[in-house]
């Protein structure tokens, strides 16, 4: 009797091993697919605040005067202005283009100094070149031309401009081939403007950060209201970066158009350094 | 540049620590042997059903006794647990009443005992691993509970470097521990459900051959005296 007790079938042994991992499998295609919360984010650019605002530095150093202008049309038409100040914005756009521009802006001086920065993109070479005494009066005269445009532009343009020949000089490394380079560009771009009509609230202190989520038009115009998503811990900030986006837009698009997203993510530390 | 935290449940996973991860690959492992001891012993109960309504469907249809008896005791294997009852009384029985001395009442009683035996041997087959589901039932919560509790700690002590506390600063911490308990519950509901369905189950069956066993002693007893002799 005991002998049948042992050799008892034992029915769907294997069926029931296979049933218990497809269970198991359902279940984790259940989770998988339906408890992803917020994986629908494709990038999140950077942006930081700085409490002290740029347009100090704008004045002093040689950005072209038609730079404003270069902001908002594409970048071919950008290439004039950065002639003056040396290799810098020229290196940022396509080599082959700048002959052009240079002889229209400053005949003479300029093609010289132009052929060494082509060979050698990198801006750290560069200006050892430009340096000459040659250089160092057209840099007078710009400035001189800078300081007139300056006082006649608005203080927020000038804070623009700042960006923009930042941006230029990143998107020098993006022509190079780094795509990454070309949105960290945008998100300078994008930073400078916010930057320039944020309004600090008294009292603030500490280096606190937020992330705030922006859905953006491809004309850079921001759809809706952005979102808080991480607080400052300070009402009176989140609400200040809040109204600064709003005011803000449209946003400057970027130069590389394939860089583009909808969606963004900023972080701001507007008390940051 | 990637601030924006991904809470996909992969990603979840993958950012626990390790204990965590550790309680979650237990757990899981516990899932799986627990839906397999669901899928067999539901698979076992069923057979055990089906085979019992057909035997009774033969039995009380009238057939004759020693034809039922050569049948079961041939097909041994596919016997169900009230075949198997039947076999051992009746073949006790006849061992029993062809010896000299021995009474009706006597034959009756090692029968029974027969039976008796058998019964416990197939209830006991048929109940065995549901104290698996019993136990996966009770102690998996604790165990998620376990890893979930020590992911919420770390996630706190993360928190002591930071100035400012905010609710999105540990709500990723949080989230990543709460999917032990998640995993202990997955693992614990159908195994409670599954136990005490199975527990039913089994204890109808068991009545039903018991009250096969007692009908059947009758039977015994009627026509013990008449063959007897």
């Amino acid at each position: 009797m005991r002998e049948h007790a042992l050799k008892r079938p034992e029915p769907g042994k294997w069926q029931s091993a296979v049933l218990a991992a497809g269970m198991h499998l359902l279940l984790g295609l259940f989770l998988f697919y339906s408890v992803r919360w917020q994986t629908s984010k494709p990038a999140a650019v950077q942006v930081e605040l700085i409490s002290s605002m740029p347009t100090v530095e704008a004045p002093v150093r040689l950005p072209p005067p038609p730079e404003p202008v270069v902001e908002k049309r594409p970048e071919p038409v950008v290439e004039p202005p950065p002639p003056p100040p040396p290799p810098k914005p020229d290196i940022a756009f396509k080599e082959p283009p700048k002959p052009k521009p240079v002889p229209k802006v400053e005949p003479k001086p300029e093609p010289k100094p132009e052929p060494k920065p082509k060979p050698e993109p990198k801006p750290v070479e560069k200006k050892p070149d430009v340096k000459p005494p040659p250089d160092m009066r057209r840099e007078i005269e710009a400035q001189d031309r800078m300081f007139k445009e300056a006082m006649a532009r608005e203080s927020a343009e000038q804070a623009k401009r700042e960006a923009s020949r930042e941006a230029d000089l990143i998107a020098q490394a993006a022509a190079e081939g780094a795509r990454r380079n070309a949105a960290s560009a945008w998100g300078d771009k994008i930073s400078a403007k916010i930057r320039s009509n944020i309004v600090l609230p008294p009292g603030a202190t500490g280096n606190p950060e937020a992330l705030v989520a922006i859905a953006l038009l491809p004309d850079g115009s921001v759809v809706g209201e952005p979102r808080m998503k991480r607080s400052t811990g300070n009402p009176a900030l989140d609400d200040a970066i809040l109204r600064a986006i709003v005011k803000s837009s449209p946003l400057p698009k970027p130069d590389d158009p394939s860089v583009f997203v909808r969606n963004l993510d900023l972080v701001f530390r507007p008390l940051g350094q | 540049m990637n601030l924006s935290e991904d809470l996909s449940i992969i990603s979840l996973i993958m950012n626990a620590s390790l204990l965590v991860k550790l309680v979650m690959a237990l757990l899981i492992g516990i899932s799986f042997m627990s839906w397999y001891w669901i899928f067999r012993k539901s698979f076992a109960i069923r057979g055990a059903r089906s085979r019992t309504d057909k035997f009774e469907l033969e039995f009380w249809s009238g057939g004759d006794l020693n034809a039922l008896f050569q049948s079961a005791a041939n097909d041994r294997h596919n016997a169900g647990g009230m075949e198997r009852i039947f076999e051992a009384g009746y073949r006790e029985f006849i061992k029993l009443r062809g010896r000299q001395n021995i009474d009706t009442a006597t034959a009756v009683d090692g029968a029974r005992r027969a039976m008796r035996a058998t019964y416990q041997r197939e209830v006991d087959e048929l109940e065995s691993h549901l104290a698996f589901l019993a136990s996966t039932g009770s102690v998996s919560p604790y165990i998620g509970l376990f890893g979930t509790v020590w992911g919420i700690m770390n996630a706190f002590r993360g928190l002591s470097n930071v100035g400012q506390a905010t609710l999105a600063q540990v709500a990723p911490g949080i989230a990543e521990a709460l999917v032990a308990t998640a995993i202990g519950l997955f693992a614990a509901i159908p195994a409670v459900v599954a136990y005490n369905r199975f527990a039913h189950d089994i204890d109808r069956i068991s009545i039903r051959w018991e009250s096969f066993m007692e009908e059947f002693s009758n039977i015994l007893q009627r026509q013990g005296p008449g063959k007897a002799q």
